[in-house]
């Protein structure tokens, strides 16, 4: 079967920092998660998008989302929110990545700009 | 068109992720394929269901992104020794601790009343729960480790030890309830294990009760299951 080419294996952590992210604000489920992530980054960003759920299992396990189930216009789907620990969670997460792109950022402008030792 | 992924349901469950997290899994992925594929239909593409399969994931794909989190393990891949050799004893041990406050409450609170002899039903009662312990707990504990194993997938070996084991502890274990039969007498609850030459015997017919009733839910799960 085809596939949708996805984003290589250096993106691994970014959904878990996307969907802490899109959490924070609302409760969602997977689909309406999917979406959000393709619509806020303009598409840059591509998820597997049955993948996305393991990693939502995985965080609920580890106390950082909670779980219920809702009936909206006659179906019954699994909504997500994000507790107290996946706050905490995503703010070491998203102190890591600022850390992270900060350091690559400056390395490339080195390279535009010529190294010095 | 119908959900496509059954196999990978049995693939999770045969690589150790728990049932729960399986069941829930599968329900999500039916959910959102109608979405893509009502999205698909929307936008007038010609295969609404294959476009819907294609952005979904390959199951491989989807199988591995489960299996790859420890932390969506089941208890029975994570320590199936702890599940099947702990697990009964401690359950075995539970069900005597209830029984033996049930029946102590009960004769404490209708009991045998001044000049009056023991209930027939409280006579009864007691007869149910020594007919319980001897013959019934075996099977009980042997169906609950049965069902644990075939929810899982599991390869016998772990299960079968259980079933061994909770033969071999539910032969030795005994709980023996008399109730004072009139006010004044005393009752005897007793609880322990003990080996005697009818040992050999019982630990035989547990197994010969246990054992085709585990390996008929074998027979019984889809064939692509095994």
């Amino acid at each position: 079967m085809p596939s949708r080419e996805t984003n290589p294996s250096f993106m691994s952590g970014v959904p878990e920092l996307l969907l802490l992210r899109l959490l924070q604000d609302n409760e969602m489920y997977g689909y309406e998660l999917v979406q959000a992530v393709q619509e806020q980054t303009g598409s840059a960003i591509t998820l597997g998008e049955g993948v996305i759920y393991p990693v939502l299992h995985a965080l609920e396990r580890d106390g950082a989302l909670t779980s219920r189930r809702k009936t909206v216009n006659g179906r019954s789907r699994v909504y997500y929110r994000l507790t107290e620990l996946g706050s905490q969670r995503f703010a070491d997460l998203k102190g890591n990545w600022s850390r992270i792109t900060n350091a690559v950022s400056s390395v490339l402008k080195g390279a535009e700009h010529g190294f010095s030792v | 068109m119908v959900f496509p992924f059954e196999r990978l349901r049995e693939r999770l469950l045969t690589a150790g992720v728990s049932s729960r997290h399986v069941r829930r899994y599968m329900a999500e992925l039916a959910d959102h394929f109608d979405d893509l594929e009502a999205e698909a239909r929307a936008a007038g593409h010609p295969k609404p269901s294959v476009s819907a399969l294609e952005r979904i994931g390959r199951p491989d794909d989807l199988a591995q992104a489960m299996i790859d989190r420890p932390q969506l393990k089941a208890w029975t891949a994570r320590a199936p020794w702890a599940v099947f050799l702990l697990g009964p004893p401690l359950l075995l041990a539970v069900i005597d601790l209830v029984s033996i406050l049930v029946m102590v409450l009960i004769v404490k609170t209708v009991g045998p009343q001044p000049g009056q002899i023991a209930p027939g039903w409280l006579v009864s009662l007691a007869g149910a729960v020594n007919f319980f312990h001897v013959y019934a707990m075996p099977l009980l504990l042997g169906q609950i480790i049965a069902i644990v194993a075939m929810r899982q997938r599991m390869r016998p070996l772990w299960p079968l030890i259980g079933l061994v084991a909770i033969c071999l502890i539910t032969s030795l274990n005994y709980l023996h309830v008399d109730v004072p039969l009139a006010q004044g007498q005393h009752g005897e609850i007793s609880l322990g294990a003990s080996a005697g030459r009818w040992t050999v015997f019982r630990v035989a017919i547990n197994l010969a009760l246990t054992l085709p009733l585990y390996f008929a839910w074998r027979r019984w799960q889809p064939v692509f299951a095994r």
